[in-house]
């Protein structure tokens, strides 16, 4: 009785631990079916998305540079002598035949006096002469007659020769006395300092106005191709705001296309630190206007959205894999448990793009899909993800 | 003689251990690959493995089964359970299935039992032989009229597909019947001079002494319709409606986490069996039916 009765015992503790068992393996995968996605979500990479755009792509050419004039001439002091006043200021609009710098001249006018002073005593001496030859005449002495006719036509070639001396003279004076504006322009550039005489630059830098002005741009070819800019073409062109100035909009036609030197940028997709070289032109607009002045900042930009639609994919999600492109969508995937998000990733063919974007074929995508931008973790097809 | 008795003991008890060793293989197999990696499965039974296989030998494809895992992992468990959502939704489901079948047929069958033997009725026997018939014949036979009925019903695609016919099968009733057809009818007589009716024996008299019985049928009834695969299968057409010994047989996935699944799925059926051992036991060598 007693070994039946502990032989129920054992039988009864082995059931009470099979049914403990039984309950925690049920409490078990209860716990996890009620929490695995939660507890999943935690470890899953978060990632940013957006939603996928369709159109054209838009590209932008935005550049700024400084306004310089076609062509400028430097004025330098004409004979090297002190200035005495200078007329105009730096930036100023000068006509033709406009004074800009008048010299101190008096040693010139000095000599000019000196040499007129030489004429008068020639003329005195002249008509001295003149009036031995009357003398002898009356008197009919031949000889002296012929000697003092020789002298008196030796004296009118010394007056001539004063007397264009003294225009020469004169003519210079006039001449070098003022600075004089060649053409209708701008000073750009003023070292004349009164008082003093030139110290080896030119006193007046001035601009050609009626030439107008030039600005340079440095842009990506594939960017200037894609306008399909052609030489002569009218641009838009507009003065940046400085202070109280309003910006302005210039017209301007492109005067030349130019390779110009590649440079060198990081990938956007890539994280390893790859580079691209990049092939760049340079323009050069040519305004003509005739409020400016020169050396204003002016800004150029161009818009134009591709014929071709398609989805435009911003391109820091696009990623690279050898030749091939692809990035992630998001793919959902309806569960008894809750929603999951998968990463999904498709290969695109690039139609066009443009520094920000990438235009996709339209088949690649549908509406309101999402496109993966950033990850925490790197992807890889079918990963679940969690969104941020 | 004594010799030959020792011979013969011997002689069995290796056959019965080669038996036992054959019949344990399957579990013991499942067992060991649930604990090794991910990795390791892909070399023994994915493609590399085949690959590997075939440039080392004449091509010739035999599966690489391997006993011992290089090293020890749960990391398939923790794929399963954390990973896998979608295995343990198809355990509730087969749960879902499984225990109102166990319970519909308890009833059901403990009710028509007591009723095929121990009430006098016309033609009591006949029936009894007919309702029989249903479970002798085989389940594709019966596939048919049941699908047309459960179409009918409006019960496609839904557990009461599955559920129902599970309820009314006729195994519990024969096993519990041959059970009670054991118990003396003086019980019910003593029973009914005290004034107690049919009900009341049935509950107070009758079902306490089926107790073996009912715990074989429902060890018996689990086995069975756990690993059912047909019903679900052609009743069923939502995936996430299956239970999961469809998706196991499917073998489809990882293998590592069918593996750990598999280890999963086995453990109720253990546990239940290791807890009703001893009533199982009892009420199969009572009833005479084996499952």
């Amino acid at each position: 009785m007693a070994m039946e009765l502990s032989k129920d015992q054992v039988d009864l503790k082995r059931k009470k631990w099979i049914s403990i068992m039984l309950l925690l393996f049920f409490g078990l995968l209860l716990f996890f079916t009620l929490f695995s996605n939660t507890l999943q979500s935690v470890t899953l990479p978060k990632v940013r998305t957006e939603e996928a755009m369709s159109g054209g792509i838009d590209y932008k050419l935005e550049a700024s540079g400084i306004l310089r004039p076609v062509k400028q001439e430097e004025l330098p002091n004409p004979a090297d002598w002190k200035v005495r006043q200078v007329l105009v200021k730096k930036g100023e609009a000068v006509k033709k035949g406009n004074i800009l710098v008048r010299y101190d001249s008096t040693s010139a006018e000095r000599d000019l006096e000196d040499e007129i002073a030489q004429l008068q005593k020639l003329t005195i001496e002249q008509e001295g002469v003149q009036d031995q030859f009357k003398l002898s005449i009356v008197e009919g002495d031949e000889s002296t007659t012929v000697k003092v006719r020789r002298q008196l036509k030796l004296l009118n070639i010394d007056i001539a020769v004063q007397q264009r001396k003294i225009n020469g003279l004169r003519e210079q004076l006039t001449r070098q006395r003022n600075l004089v504006a060649p053409f209708d322009g701008l000073v750009m550039e003023l070292n004349a300092v009164e008082g003093l005489a030139s110290n080896g630059k030119p006193d007046i830098v001035i601009s050609n106005r009626n030439l107008g002005f030039w600005l340079e741009i440095l842009a990506d070819k594939e960017l200037v191709d894609s306008f399909g800019l052609v030489l002569k073409e009218p641009i838009h062109l507009k003065t940046i705001t400085e202070g109280e100035q309003p910006a302005r909009s210039l017209e301007g036609t492109i005067d030349d296309i130019a390779d110009a030197e590649s440079r060198i940028t990081d990938l956007p997709e890539s994280r390893g630190g790859a580079t691209a070289t990049i092939r760049q032109k340079q323009l050069r607009i040519h305004v003509e206007d005739a409020t400016l002045k020169g050396g204003e900042q002016v800004s150029v930009k161009l818009e134009r959205t591709s014929s071709k639609k398609g989805w435009l994919i911003p391109n820091e999600a696009v990623h690279r894999e050898g030749e091939m492109r692809f990035i992630f969508k998001v793919e959902l995937q309806p569960g008894a448990l809750g929603n999951v998000f998968l990463a999904r990733k498709i290969p695109i063919e690039v139609r066009e793009s443009s520094e920000w974007m990438t235009m996709i074929p339209v088949d690649r995508l549908y509406e309101g899909d999402l496109i993966i931008m950033e990850s925490s973790e790197p992807l890889q097809d079918g990963n679940r993800i969690r969104l941020q | 003689m004594r010799l030959i008795t020792t011979i013969h003991k011997v002689l069995l008890t290796a056959l019965m251990g080669l038996i036992g060793v054959l019949l344990l293989f399957p579990i013991v197999i499942t067992f060991t690959n649930s604990l090794m990696t991910e990795q390791e499965l892909n070399i023994n039974y994915g493609e590399i493995g085949k690959l590997t296989a075939a440039t080392s030998t004449d091509a010739d494809t035999f599966v690489n089964l391997k006993w011992l895992p290089d090293q020890v992992s749960l990391s398939q468990y923790g794929e399963l359970l954390v990973h896998s959502p979608n295995y343990l939704l198809l355990f509730w489901n087969s749960v879902g299935y499984v225990v109102p079948i166990i319970i519909g047929q308890m009833v059901v069958a403990a009710l028509a039992a007591y009723a095929f033997a121990k009430l006098n009725f016309f033609s009591r026997d006949s029936l009894f032989l007919l309702y029989l018939l249903t479970m002798l014949m085989p389940f594709q036979v019966t596939l048919v009229p049941n699908y047309i009925m459960a179409d009918k019903l409006g019960l496609l695609n839904s557990s009461g597909a599955v559920i129902l016919p599970g309820v009314f099968a006729a195994f519990g009733v024969f096993m519990l019947r041959q059970f009670m057809l054991h118990i003396p009818y003086a019980y019910i007589e003593a029973a009914k001079i005290d004034g107690a009716s049919h009900f009341k024996i049935f509950l107070t008299v009758i079902l306490p002494m089926v107790k073996p019985g009912l715990a074989a049928l429902v060890i018996l009834l689990f086995v069975d319709y756990w690993n059912m695969v047909e019903q679900p299968l052609i009743f069923i057409n939502d995936p996430f409606k299956l239970p999961l010994s469809v998706f196991l047989s499917r073998l489809s996935g990882e293998w590592g986490t069918i593996f750990a699944a598999s280890m999963l799925y086995m453990s109720p059926m253990v546990l239940l069996f290791l807890y009703a051992e001893t009533f199982f036991i009892e009420g199969v060598q009572l009833s005479g039916i084996k499952g």
